[in-house]
């Protein structure tokens, strides 16, 4: 079964092929980031426009490189929301476009289950429950899954989201767009010791909280300027400890099989170092898919499409392509 | 040629499916007009299936698809082009991207037909309710709505068209390209472009904007007409355009069709300040 995939919820463009829910045929992403860099943050408006601009040649390239015809296709999956809806709605127009062009079955997908899902890309037979932390510029949730579509949230960030708080920090460091990833390197010469922050501890629920994280390490370097390297290493490191503790409880409140971590800043190597441990220690498996997979991509969008087709077949018809975009859109 | 025409981009709707066949007036089998643009992600391929539905059509019937490129509403036209371009693309069908502003002009050119042709009626009426009289060659602003305090304007100088006159990309000459403004400057510079043209005498207003254009010029004690046109009329004028287009070689690439912005975002321009 070979399921299209396609994702214009944020500041990437992506279209992808996945075979049988598990093989990546092709997984194109078109990053808008540089269109972005002058404004310090996603423009809602410059990111509809690339996505328009963009979407259908890669269609075009994904059909070619991967030697198929539109006919080929047997399921349509988009990523319907959460996530800025006028970048939304230029994915999911086009995929009911191509859905009735063809009369495959089309659906919307939650880009959080998205997320979710990219472990299974990377370990298909992974063993539920799992207790699966999504981290990325947008959103910041824990969540246990107990199987396909059943889903709990046990825990979200109360402010901003982590890999908000890194990028705002980033900035402040000087350093320039995509700022996650900008901070973990100049990380890797910094003390993580040399400044103390305070991490938030919202016991007992499993919620985060990185505004007053954000500031402090704003204000650390506006006193020390010259200490770049320090205070990215003392941010990440705090940053990380807070989410190493929040799970360390969730996984002793909710025994699982599995701890799995997703998201963009699924890509910063020490976090997945720090989970790796918390897993090790509380004797389950630990699953973070390819750094690729971890950002914003259309695989993850076909994979979880074709586990929702799956589980849930349902009467495919032109009602069905009534599905709209939504800003908000809870995966619980 | 059979061509599907779909316009979004301002307050209404519009889809046809048209029958065209060399220089003569198309046959429009059906014509969809709907007053919910906000529903138009929901709407619009429910909308396409029912027009080629009515049309008797199946996607294989299709050969070519025209869609109006704005300026207008900008999620609007995104969702109207996303999907055209895709059906575009992925059935193989001939693609036009048709200046709204030019639809609404070659509306504006032909006199309303008879009554055989009742969805395609241009409702024409000047200020005090009765129909207008068009001159032989007048002077045209077609506007539309942009953000508040601005309207989008295009200037053609026209000649009048009998309604079953072969098609003239001629009729409308474009004087002046979109652009958007206060009311009262675009009012102006019409005006002033008229003017040059020896048409100041003969001023016609068509589009979603005529009411507040009108009101600036009426300060100005500037007699002018204004028109109507019908979502459906300006559907099959699309249509129309687009089958010129392709007709001409001219027709658009699906992986690079985009729409008539005319204005850069709103971050952008702050960024110039
Ligand atoms: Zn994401």
């Amino acid at each position: 079964m070979l399921t299209l995939g396609i994702e214009t919820s944020c500041d990437e463009t992506s279209v992808a092929l996945l075979r049988d829910g598990r093989e990546i045929v092709v997984n194109l992403i078109a990053s808008q980031v540089e269109a972005h860099q002058l404004f310090g943050g996603v423009v809602p408006e410059i990111a509809s426009r690339k996505h328009l601009e963009i979407l259908n040649p890669l269609l075009f390239a994904a059909e070619r490189k991967a030697g198929i015809t539109w006919h080929d296709i047997d399921l349509v999956a988009v990523t319907h929301g959460p996530g800025l809806v006028g970048a939304l709605l230029v994915g999911v127009a086009a995929a009911k476009a191509l859905s009735f062009a063809h009369d495959i079955p089309c659906l919307g997908v939650n880009h959080i289950e998205g997320h979710i899902l990219s472990t299974l890309l990377e370990k298909p037979d992974l063993e539920f429950p799992m207790l699966c932390l999504v981290v990325s510029g947008g959103h910041s949730d824990l969540v246990l899954m107990r199987g396909f579509g059943d889903y709990t949230r046990l825990g979200r960030t109360r402010d901003d989201a982590v890999g908000e708080a890194f990028d705002k920090v980033a900035r402040a460091l000087g350093l320039p767009m995509p700022g996650g990833p900008m901070l973990e390197r100049v990380a890797r010469d910094g003390d993580p010791h040399a400044i103390s922050f305070g991490v938030s501890n919202l016991e007992p629920s499993f919620d985060f909280s990185y505004s007053g994280l954000k500031t402090a390490g704003a204000q650390a370097i506006a006193r020390q300027p010259q200490r770049v390297a320090d205070v990215a290493s003392s941010f990440q490191g705090a940053a990380i400890n807070q989410l190493c503790g929040v799970v360390t409880r969730a996984l002793h409140e909710h025994p699982v099989a599995t701890l799995g971590l997703c998201g963009g800043v699924a890509a910063n190597g020490a976090l997945r170092g720090a989970l790796q441990g918390v897993a090790q220690n509380a004797g389950v498996d630990f699953v973070v898919p390819d750094k690729i997979l971890c950002t914003d991509n259309a695989a993850m969008i076909a994979c979880a499409g074709y586990y929702r087709f799956r589980e849930q077949p349902f009467e495919y018809s032109l009602q069905s392509l009534e599905f709209e975009a939504h800003s908000l859109l809870p995966v619980a | 040629m059979n061509i599907l025409s779909v316009e979004t981009s301002g307050a209404q709707v519009g889809i046809a499916a048209l029958q065209i066949e060399g220089n003569t007036p198309p046959v429009p089998l059906a014509v969809l007009g709907s007053r919910e643009p906000r529903q138009l992600s929901r709407s619009i391929i429910g909308g396409i299936a029912s027009t080629l539905q009515r049309a008797n059509w199946t996607l294989d019937d299709v050969q070519a698809i025209a869609v109006g490129i704005g300026p207008g509403s900008w999620t609007s036209l995104r969702i109207a082009l996303s999907t055209c371009k895709t059906l575009a693309q992925v059935r193989g069908w001939q693609l036009a991207g048709v200046p709204t502003f030019d639809a609404m002009a070659h509306v504006a050119c032909r006199e309303a037909p008879g009554q055989h042709a009742e969805q395609m009626d241009v409702a024409q009426s000047s200020a005090n309710g009765s129909m207008p009289h068009l001159p032989e060659e007048f002077a045209l602003l077609v506007t539309g709505r942009c953000r508040a305090g601005e309207v989008y304007g295009k200037i053609f100088g026209c000649r009048r068209l009998t309604f079953d006159a072969p098609f003239e990309a001629t009729a409308a000459q474009v004087l002046q390209p979109e652009w958007a403004d206060a009311p009262d400057a675009v009012a102006e510079l019409f005006s002033g472009v008229a003017h040059e043209r020896g048409r100041a005498g003969s001023l016609v207003l068509i589009g979603d904007g005529s009411d507040d254009v009108g009101a600036a010029l009426h300060r100005h004690n500037r007699s002018h007409v204004m028109l109507n046109a019908s979502i459906e009329a300006l559907a099959v004028a699309v249509g129309r355009l687009g089958a010129a287009q392709i007709a001409c070689g001219l027709s658009a690439n699906p992986l690079e069709l985009q729409p008539l912005y005319v204005m850069p975002s709103a971050a952008e321009r702050n960024l110039g300040r």
